[in-house]
């Protein structure tokens, strides 16, 4: 039975992370600065993922899909810089997320609390690589972009949300999935 | 079953406390903006790059002037009091579109080839760096 359960949470992890590294190589498509020009700056489709794994089966399993999806996805790029650029930021926003998510906020306010998280994640690892203190004067505008972008994938995030769990059948899978 | 048996899940609709998180983080850039233009007062003088925290070179800012950096990889562009990068071999591409920069403490970073253009102010001294 538990062996069962466990390849059951194997399996549905793979599958979340999947999801997450198709998302994220999906931006590439988008690519926002064109429009702003801030470095780095994207959707943040991937959190959606880590944000509804979070919310629905909880932090170790959100943890295990991001860390695979940071990992794989700097594989398949072939950069190592971009990894600890993913990782602090995706580590930063998780936490976050994981503290804010049962004080009140909705989706979107959690979303939007993970997207400034992971840009303060990012551009103080941009500080510690850089060694320059100046490169903080990306973060008010990345905190602007990424307010907005934090909404939108949140209204991603709340529409997969309010699907599962208003019809019965979804819903009661998903959570065998959790016990 | 009932659907409300426990608040296991957040609220799917945007709320008031939503209002709040959103108006806390903008007011966090407002504030993290101000504090960091405060601290870099003075008339803008002088153009700095530096590579990981090293300095390659400081120029005046009220001198048109074109400093390639490590053989042209990068090729930063001083014209008419202001700064860009004008060009880059790198992937990203971001320096270059990011324009130009004028103020003091104002920034451009070439993240891939870990190099940063400042102003600095006339003072010499700059808070917002050791």
């Amino acid at each position: 039975m538990s062996a069962m359960r466990t390849t059951a949470r194997i399996a549905l992890c793979a599958v979340l992370t999947a999801l997450a590294l198709g998302l994220s190589y999906m931006e590439h498509f988008l690519p926002l600065t064109l429009w702003v020009p801030l470095p780095g700056i994207k959707l943040g489709l991937a959190n959606v993922v880590t944000l509804l794994t979070l919310l629905l089966f909880g932090v170790t399993p959100a943890l295990a899909v991001l860390l695979a999806r940071c990992f794989l996805g700097a594989l398949f790029a072939g950069s190592l810089s971009g990894l600890l650029f993913s990782l602090a930021g995706g580590l930063l926003a998780l936490g976050t997320m994981a503290l804010v998510r049962r004080s009140g906020l909705s989706v979107y306010g959690i979303s939007v609390c993970g997207a400034a998280a992971h840009q303060t994640g990012q551009v103080l690892t941009a500080v510690a690589v850089l060694r320059t203190a100046s490169v903080l004067y990306y973060l008010p505008p990345l905190l602007l972009v990424g307010t907005v972008c934090g909404l939108l994938t949140g209204a991603a995030a709340s529409g997969v949300l309010r699907a599962l769990l208003t019809d019965d059948r979804l819903r009661t899978t998903v959570e065998g999935w959790k016990k | 079953m009932g659907r409300r048996s426990a608040a296991a899940y957040p609220d799917t609709r945007f709320n008031r406390r939503d209002v709040l998180a959103c108006a806390l983080v903008l007011l966090c850039a407002a504030a993290l903006l101000c504090a960091l233009r405060m601290s870099a007062r003075g008339a803008a003088a002088s153009v700095v790059v530096l590579r990981g925290g090293t300095e390659l070179a400081r120029l005046p800012l009220d001198e048109d002037a074109e400093l390639p950096v490590d053989g042209g990889e990068n090729i930063v562009c001083i014209e008419g009091g202001r700064v860009r990068m004008l060009f880059s071999t790198c992937e990203g591409q971001d320096c270059v579109r990011q324009g130009s920069i004028g103020r003091v403490g104002e920034t451009i970073a070439c993240l891939p080839h870990r190099l940063t253009v400042r102003i600095e102010g006339g003072g010499g001294v700059d808070a917002v760096l050791k």
